[in-house]
């Protein structure tokens, strides 16, 4: 064992490599991973042999192949109108990544510095904490509030402005949104948009925004609002999307980052020196497969309002039949993207003692699933996961994996279901939850 | 996590490094020696691959050591050469191309800025590029050319540079620029050297391991003594398969030292081209042992092929009029020239300014190393719009700075091919 290795990030794979070992070894179905069950069009799998057979083999330019930047460029610059009232530059505003968690890795690291901090609401998508301290900036967070919707049925995600506020100041380097949000798949308002922008002005005038918003496409009866196109904010905005999500090809790993010239050029630069290049095939097959996203696809209008349709009726599924399970969940309102969370706090008198003490909760002795381990007390929707996967043969994720760790203060109420799946998957979950 | 030292915030700005001669060759139309690119394209079993795994539905997210399925493949393919079972599971990880291994293991090896890595000069800039992002103080130790006309490491300026401050070495076999193979009692003595620094990590790059010259073995540093436990191998898909747009290139090392690159390789990308990943390591068997044309497997096709063009371009220089000497190569993509009595023959233009264009719209984004233009860089461009060759710039492969500066070396490439090598080498006639 090599004595001086440095633990310079924590080790974040636990957090799924738990329950995708449990989910492997006691033949669950697996709704903890946010693997989309769709595959990906028949038109991009097209191109994408196509695109290789033509000879696109080797290197291409480091900002990403000519002929995707331009493709990109005409796909997004629409949206990017109001705020810059001309197209995208492609040379210079947009940068091609080895999918959208290698954009957030060039545009963190590179705008935060030793004790610059990055804000942003908790839950969060764990890679954020990672991605921050390998920038070696600071991580704070500001956790959404819930409250009962008008009927009382469901829970609300709402922002607390005013922590949000007492949190800006000289130290706020960035401030990350994600739009429609993981895992709560809340949704940016233009109001609220227009409330982060004043306050931005008034308390960190200095501070970027970083908006991944990989959901775009995946909003369920709300608009998507954009950032960057509100008032000035163009300036000093990175948005980033992914070609994975947008055509349900994940493992591909083509992503964006739409910037001003001077943000691009910075994000480049990290990329360049770490990643240089990245699928060029995958590159130039979704190129020119961007333009047949706005064609008819099985019936629906377009091939991403066909994902989008799928996702949202299967999250009202979803949610119906964990509703109807007889296991006495809260449903929140889930406004877009992969994932609905889940309160289970009432379900606690149905989980066996094993799974809320310390220690091993297998009966597996010899168990080779490296548990995560809490020393005084087990969060609640760590042990409702642990044994809804062991004995209801469904895996879903503790929300508490989302939020920094303090083991006393945890809010552990929630659990997260992936809903980015088709009607067979909800079948299944059907099948096995009336059981 | 935040400790006393400061931060790198910026890496330096070498965009151009690739993109002004590469941007030459497209607009001017001039044949290229200078990109590492090869010139064969993948074999068809490679692209079938690929379209299998893409229809089989590897399309979406794998696991960030790599897709199961090709970590398996590769073990079973590398144990024999490291004399060891591979663990699949935790010894080897798979990432966006050679590059995304480095990138990896580099920053979870680098802590803080006292921790130093030393590279070997002239070295492939990306790895500068890289130690920069990692936030480490880089130190350089040079080969320089001896009188059999070969590149030999300064074993003493490497006893010199290696302090208890040195968290690893970069070590490259074949070499980027220079075409040098290590031999065994090379790779011993610097093996021994290091066993004064046992804290030191080794990373070799082996991307062109399978390309050496007859005569010429390849030898894994891993494997001498007790290295294993120390040393982190990195290969590429890329130069084996000729697929260098795929990106999929894997590290092979003991699992705790893979186990943080891997840690690290989750927060940066997370996992890569995983259609690619499968086709690759269904591959490399088929490329390693069957036959592809010839009576030759693809690995000995494409040998042949640029070993052919290292003759040509070896004996055109010897041969050419202008005073480019060849130090001779061993394996690898590339060769280095010493171009030091061509400073009376290169015009006064090419020294006194960056511009050297007529075109006064030019996009072109010129290198900027100072004023007189360094001698290699000046040959470069003057071989380009005027010989019609393109070749790189020593300059690029050394550190900003370095004592062991020099601008008496450019770089050609001899895996374009013999149409484009003729070519360009009638050019320099």
């Amino acid at each position: 064992m090599y004595k001086n290795l440095p633990k310079k990030l924590d080790n974040m794979l636990h957090i799924w490599s738990e329950f995708n070992m449990l989910s492997l070894k006691y033949n669950a179905l697996n709704l903890a991973h946010g693997t989309p069950g769709i595959d990906a069009p028949p038109f991009l799998i097209e191109n994408m042999v196509k695109a290789v057979r033509e000879g696109n083999n080797q290197y291409t330019a480091v900002q990403g192949h000519p002929e995707l930047r331009e493709a990109l460029s005409k796909f997004y610059s629409p949206r990017f109108k109001p705020a810059i009232n001309r197209d995208l530059d492609p040379n210079t505003e947009i940068l091609v990544t080895v999918g959208a968690s290698s954009a957030l890795n060039n545009a963190i690291v590179n705008l935060v510095d030793h004790g610059e901090e990055i804000l942003t609401f908790e839950p969060f998508y764990p890679n954020y904490m990672s991605i921050t301290k390998l920038g070696r900036g600071k991580f704070r967070t500001i956790p959404l509030k819930t409250s009962p919707t008008e009927d009382g049925s469901a829970l609300n995600f709402e922002y607390d402005w005013d922590t949000f506020e007492e949190s800006l100041g000289p130290q706020t380097k960035v401030v990350l949104l994600t739009n429609p949000h993981n895992p709560t798949g809340k949704c940016l308002r233009k109001e609220e948009i227009e409330r982060i922008t004043e306050l931005l002005e008034e308390k960190a005038p200095q501070a970027y925004v970083i908006s991944d918003d990989v959901y775009d496409f995946l909003t369920y009866d709300q608009d998507y609002e954009m950032f960057a196109n509100v008032g000035d904010n163009w300036k000093k905005t990175i948005t980033i999307y992914s070609g994975g999500k947008l055509m349900n090809c994940t493992g591909w790993k083509v992503g964006f980052l739409i910037a001003p010239p001077d943000l691009t050029r910075e994000a480049a630069l990290m990329h360049e020196s770490s990643i240089f290049n990245l699928n060029v095939p995958g590159q130039v097959a979704i190129a020119r497969s961007l333009d047949l996203l706005n064609q008819p696809f099985e019936g629906y209008n377009s091939y991403p309002e066909y994902v989008r349709s799928t996702f949202a009726k299967s999250k009202d599924d979803m949610v119906d039949i964990f509703m109807n399970s007889g296991i006495p969940f809260t449903p929140t309102v889930c406004e877009g993207g992969y994932f609905v969370l889940l309160d289970a706090s009432a379900a606690r008198s149905l989980i066996p003692d094993q799974f809320l003490t310390p220690g091993n909760y297998e009966d597996d002795k010899d168990t080779l699933v490296i548990q995560r381990e809490f020393k005084n007390k087990v969060p609640l929707d760590y042990a409702f996961a642990r044994w809804f996967c062991i004995n209801k043969g469904i895996t879903i994720m503790p929300g508490s994996s989302f939020c920094i760790e303090k083991e006393k203060d945890m809010i552990d109420n929630f659990i997260r279901v992936a809903i980015c799946k088709p009607e067979s998957i909800v079948q299944q979950t059907r099948q096995i939850l009336s059981q | 996590m935040e400790g006393e030292f400061r931060k790198q915030t910026k890496v330096d700005d070498i965009l151009c490094i690739w993109e002004e001669f590469g941007c030459l060759v497209g607009k001017y139309n001039i044949p290229s020696l200078g990109e590492g690119a090869p010139h064969f394209q993948p074999p068809k079993f490679l692209v079938d691959s690929l379209v299998k795994a893409i229809e089989e539905g590897h399309n979406q997210y794998t696991s960030s050591y790599g897709h199961p399925e090709a970590r398996e493949l590769l073990a079973e393919l590398y144990s024999p050469s490291f004399g060891k079972e591979i663990n699949p599971e935790r010894e080897i990880l798979i990432s966006n191309g050679a590059n995304g291994c480095m990138t990896a293991v580099l920053g979870s090896l680098i802590h803080s800025k006292s921790d130093e890595i030393i590279l070997i000069e002239p070295f492939f800039p990306q790895y500068f590029s890289q130690s920069q992002f990692a936030g480490a103080t880089i130190k350089t130790v040079p080969l320089i050319p001896s009188d059999d006309n070969q590149w030999h490491l300064d074993l003493d300026a490497l006893k010199e540079t290696l302090n208890e401050n040195t968290k690893c070495i970069i070590m490259n076999t074949p070499h980027n620029p220079t075409g040098k193979v290590f031999t065994k009692e090379e790779l011993q003595e610097i093996s021994d050297i290091l066993e004064e620094y046992p804290h030191v990590y080794v990373i070799n790059d082996d991307v062109y391991y399978f390309l050496t010259f007859e005569g010429h073995e390849h030898h894994i540093f891993a494997t001498l003594g007790d290295n294993w436990k120390k040393t982190i191998t990195i290969f590429s898909g890329g130069k084996i398969l000729c697929c260098t747009g795929w990106k999929v290139g894997w590290a092979i090392a003991p699992a705790d030292i893979l186990r943080q690159a891997v840690v690290f390789n989750d927060c940066t990308v997370y996992c890569n081209n995983v259609p690619g990943q499968l086709a690759v390591a269904r591959s490399l068997k088929v490329a390693k042992q069957e036959e592809y044309k010839d009576g030759l497997t693809f690995i000995e096709y494409e040998g042949e092929d640029f070993k052919r063009s290292y003759d040509i371009i070896f004996k055109g220089l010897e041969e050419s009029s202008l005073p480019i000497k060849p130090i001779k190569a061993s394996g690898g993509y590339f060769i280095c020239a010493d171009v030091s009595e061509l400073r009376d023959i290169v015009p006064e233009k090419y020294f006194k300014q960056q511009e050297y264009e007529d075109d006064p719209d030019t996009t072109i984004e010129k290198n900027d190393f100072g004023l007189p233009v360094p001698l290699d860089l000046a040959v470069c461009r003057w071989l380009a719009m005027e010989k019609k060759v393109v070749t790189m710039p020593g300059t690029f492969f050394y550190m900003k700075g370095s004592k062991h500066m020099t601008d008496k070396y450019i770089r050609l490439a001899f895996c374009r091919g013999e149409e484009i090598t003729k070519a360009a080498m009638e050019n320099l006639k």
